[in-house]
């Protein structure tokens, strides 16, 4: 029987698991059986690691200590323009790393990225081996098209640290149109537009005999489903506020409800035309008083009246994107809708308005990425005729220039394998040095994008500025693995650099998370046995307790019964002293001895008592 | 002395009964008049709660009652028809707390209660019923008009300037500040001892919500007394013991028994309307104390009141 391989829809907002079973791909459920698990981390005030909808239920009542959306952080570096926004953003504490890279401060303890992003991998692996009854270790995960090397790397890091040998890092829409196309003759030009819970991308694949290949991808990772959320949460507060003068926005309890109910209600009116919101207690008025009850009817109107824009935004974004890959909307065979805003009416509409086609139904937009993943995974561990999966650049590559400027060789979105020559010169008299600074991102200025990596060149003959004249050659090859060289064209001098992504973590820090995240799981395991070997020894010793009268009154005046109570009350005592000491070695040994004086107990009831 | 102590108890019956804890303060009106059978408060406090008629003005605790969750009842002062005008103020604003006391009325309170428009009566005869006046709170003696020339002409600011540190010391020696705050510390050290002798016998008597109730009265009272919060540690684990034994197992997964339109009828507050939002069939209890942001005895007491009102079921 093959080994059992995972697909992981690594999402800003939600992850899903799937794994392709009977030749058919196939959702697993988490253990509170729900096909999505919130992409959210937390630490309780008890110091407690939650993760998926427990953490999510407690994000607004304990915003520092609740991590949400760090995908939208995950291998960037500290200084960058993104991360610097997210922060003004995002409740909870972000500090930089030793190397520029990004942690998270929870309950006092700084997390790497790829930490935060390993608690929710561990989940679904949980979940996944719950599901299979046996351990998984291999798995296949997705990432946004966008995504540099940087964050792909801490993404595989991620994967390491959650124990799980990560077989290929995928596209998202890639996946989509992978699961979309499974079992079917896809051919020709698909766009993939996936409006998540807090992202928008949109993805154009050439798609045909098995070769995935991205044409253009771009996207906008501030808008999605949350978005949608808080205008309908607007909404909610206004009309309260109307009605009692009460901000709502106040009190972290009410918000989380409205947040729940806002969630609840868009999800509902894209099945029906309007629902009903009842938040019964969502505040007590100020200075006491009976507690007011939150009643409102949204109707599906409304909701599109509160969201036109954002929905605009999206086509908007489209527009761009194919512009940008000079294709237009009728070139597209098909178009995959993906994530569960997707759902709603207006934006199925405005997609249907902009590319002039109904766009693909009948694959879940939530699971349609995990699906296509577990596909992948399946291919290549049962060495199923290979699926050629071509990607492209996801940012320009480039050089700074002098000026502070930026010069891309290879722009966003090429395919790879590539390689591209440019000459430059020098730009100073009798200049013998030149340094390379490899560049990535869209920026024209050098400091706006992120730096690669740098060599010098050295060696150069003294001559007037722009005399020199310098070969720069940039390859990527079909690993992604980009080599950047320079050579003089007159001494044939040559330096060059190889850049291997860094997800922000170096081989030892990587080592000792993994060592500390298996020393949690054992901790975890332990606990959860501790828990439940507590548990049942207090549920017999209070069973023990209430029959003990009867017992004694029964078995007064015999041998048999004053044998049977000092020992049981020695066990008793036993017991009180192991949970005091809360050793689970003692506690199991205890409830096993206290389990047979409870079947003696019972015995002696049933058999003398009547 | 059991004269003493049946008087310190009625004392505390009273705050509890004020808290709602009526058979907490019955059991202490009883204890009271085991030792002081011929105690006339406690068989009036007693005759009061058995018939639930209330209690005679006359036996009104004596202290301003505090609410055990952290706000005050308010203290609403009557303003006098003419208060004299002292002829000199101590400071501009509002008069001063003793060092190491908390304020006993919350500003935004006496603001709320005194803007607060009064329930008209039931109608007589037909006629709409007489609107109350409402009078606004004022506080005298009233900083600003002291120093205000026009109403004391005699008094100007710039002339007892020269004599400042003087005059100041004239209506406000240390001695006399110290005293007052020594009385008040002494008469707040009798009121917890008072709350806590009642909190000690409560728990004798196996009521440990009532006794919790005194011992946070107390700690209002004096925060950093290191008996009330041992008391208070003591009480909050055997509370908390209590409840999650009425939880047990807490691995259960409680659901909500009552459809939405019925539980709109019942008294709840917002706190627990938060619980009971979270309850969705997938939760256990466990979750539940890490999910609601509350501490672990505040959930799991609202967790126990909705269970034995019938709202939510194991």
């Amino acid at each position: 029987m093959p080994e059992h391989v995972i697909g992981i829809d690594l999402g800003t907002t939600n992850s899903v698991v799937a794994t392709v079973q009977g030749g058919q791909p196939t959702v697993i459920k988490n253990r509170t059986g729900s096909n999505l698990t919130p992409s959210v981390v937390a630490i309780s005030r008890s110091g407690k690691r939650l993760v998926g909808q427990i953490a999510k239920r407690q994000a607004i009542t304990n915003p520092t200590e609740t991590v949400y959306a760090s995908k939208r952080l995950i291998g960037r570096k500290y200084s960058s323009l993104q991360v610097q926004q997210a922060i003004k953003v995002l409740p909870y504490n972000i500090v930089p790393g030793e190397h520029d890279d990004v942690r998270v401060r929870m309950a006092g303890r700084d997390y790497a990225l790829p930490e935060i992003a390993a608690m929710v991998l561990a989940e679904l692996k949980a979940d996944a081996e719950a599901y299979f009854g046996k351990p998984v270790n291999k798995a296949v995960i997705t990432v946004p098209a966008y995504f540099n090397d940087g964050q792909r790397q801490a993404t595989k890091d991620a994967g390491k640290i959650a124990g799980l040998e990560v077989l290929r890092i995928l596209n998202e829409p890639t996946a989509a149109a992978l699961a979309y196309g499974f079992g079917r003759n896809v051919t020709g030009k698909v766009a993939v537009f996936d409006l998540g819970g807090g992202t928008f991308d949109v993805t154009v694949l050439e798609v045909g005999n098995d070769v995935y290949e991205v044409l253009a991808t771009g996207g906008d990772t501030y808008l999605g489903g949350e978005d949608f959320d808080q205008r309908i949460i607007e909404w909610m507060v206004l009309n309260f506020a109307k009605e009692h003068g009460i901000d709502l926005r106040k009190d972290r309890m009410a918000l989380q409800r409205l947040k729940d109910a806002a969630e609840k209600a868009k999800i509902e009116l894209s099945g029906v035309k309007e629902t009903q919101i009842n938040l019964p207690f969502i505040s007590t008025p100020p200075g006491g008083g009976a507690a007011l009850h939150l009643q409102a009817v949204l109707t599906r109107q409304k909701l599109e009246e509160l969201t036109a824009d954002l929905c605009d935004r999206t086509l908007k974004i489209c527009e761009e994107v194919l512009s940008e890959a000079k294709i237009r909307p009728q070139d597209l065979k098909e178009v995959i809708l993906v994530g569960g805003m997707t759902r709603m009416p207006k934006v199925v509409e405005g997609v249907r308005d902009y590319f002039k086609k109904e766009p693909c139904k009948g694959v879940h937009p939530d699971e349609v990425v995990a699906l296509g993943a577990a596909v992948q995974a399946n291919t290549l561990v049962a060495d199923q005729g290979e699926v050629l999966l071509l990607d492209v650049t996801p940012q320009s590559l480039g050089v700074a220039i002098a000026g502070g400027y930026s010069r891309r060789l290879i722009p966003r979105n090429t395919t790879v394998p590539t390689s591209v020559s440019e000459v430059f010169n020098t730009s100073k008299d009798n200049q013998t040095t030149v340094k390379i600074m490899v560049l990535q991102g869209e920026s024209e200025l050098a400091h706006e994008n992120e730096l690669l990596g740098e060599f010098i060149l050295t060696g150069l003959r003294e001559a007037p500025r722009g005399e020199v004249e310098i070969d720069v050659t940039f390859e990527i090859n079909a690993e992604g693995i980009l080599s950047v060289s320079a050579r003089d064209r007159e001494t044939g001098q040559r330096q060059s650099i190889t850049v291997t992504a860094s997800g922000g973590l170096t081989e030892d820090e990587l080592r000792r998370i993994m060592d500390e995240q298996r020393d949690y799981l054992l901790e975890a395991r332990m606990s959860d046995e501790l828990k439940q070997k507590r548990g049942e020894l207090e549920n017999v010793l209070r069973e023990i307790g209430e029959l003990f009268p009867r017992v004694k009154a029964i078995t007064s005046g015999s041998e048999f019964g004053s044998d049977v109570l000092v020992k049981a009350e020695k066990g008793l005592a036993d017991a009180r002293r192991a949970l005091e000491k809360n050793d689970l070695s003692e506690i199991a040994a205890s409830a096993d001895q206290m389990g047979r004086t409870l079947n003696l107990f019972r015995g002696v009831i049933q058999r003398i008592g009547g | 002395m059991s004269v003493q102590r049946a008087a310190q108890l009625v004392e505390a019956g009273l705050w509890l009964h004020m808290s709602g804890d009526v058979d907490g303060a019955r059991r202490l009106f009883e204890q009271a008049l085991k030792l002081d059978p011929s105690n006339q408060r406690a068989q009036q406090l007693l005759a009061g709660v058995a018939t639930g008629a209330g209690f005679p003005a006359a036996v009104a605790p004596s202290p301003a009652p505090v609410d055990w969750r952290g706000t005050v009842t308010p203290v609403v002062p009557a303003a006098p028809a003419a208060a004299p005008k002292p002829s000199i103020a101590l400071s501009k604003g509002r008069p001063s707390v003793p060092p190491g006391l908390r304020p006993r009325v919350e500003e935004s309170e006496l603001n709320w209660r005194a803007l607060a428009a009064p329930m008209p009566g039931p109608a007589v005869n037909g006629e709409p019923p007489p609107v109350p006046v409402v009078r606004p709170v004022t506080f005298t003696p009233d900083a600003t008009s002291a120093w205000d020339s026009q109403s004391n002409p005699g008094v100007r600011l710039d002339d007892v300037k020269p004599g400042l540190g003087d005059a100041m010391d004239l209506v406000c020696s240390p001695v006399r500040h110290e005293d007052a705050s020594a009385a008040e510390s002494q008469r707040i050290r009798e009121e917890v001892d008072t709350l806590l002798r009642g909190a000690r016998d409560l728990l004798d008597l196996d009521d440990h919500s009532g006794a919790m109730e005194l011992i946070l009265k107390a700690q209002q009272l004096a925060p950093s007394d290191p008996e009330v919060q041992s008391l208070r540690e003591r009480s909050e684990k055997t509370l908390l013991a209590m409840y999650e034994s009425k939880l047990w197992p807490l691995t259960s997964r409680p659901r909500v028994v009552l459809k939405d339109d019925e539980i709109i009828w019942l008294n709840l507050d917002h706190r627990a309307g938060f619980v009971l939002a979270q309850m969705d069939g997938t939760v256990t209890f466990e979750d539940l104390f890490e999910v609601c942001g509350m501490s672990r005895l505040d959930t799991a007491r609202i967790l126990v009141q909705l269970i034995d009102e019938g709202v939510i079921e194991r």
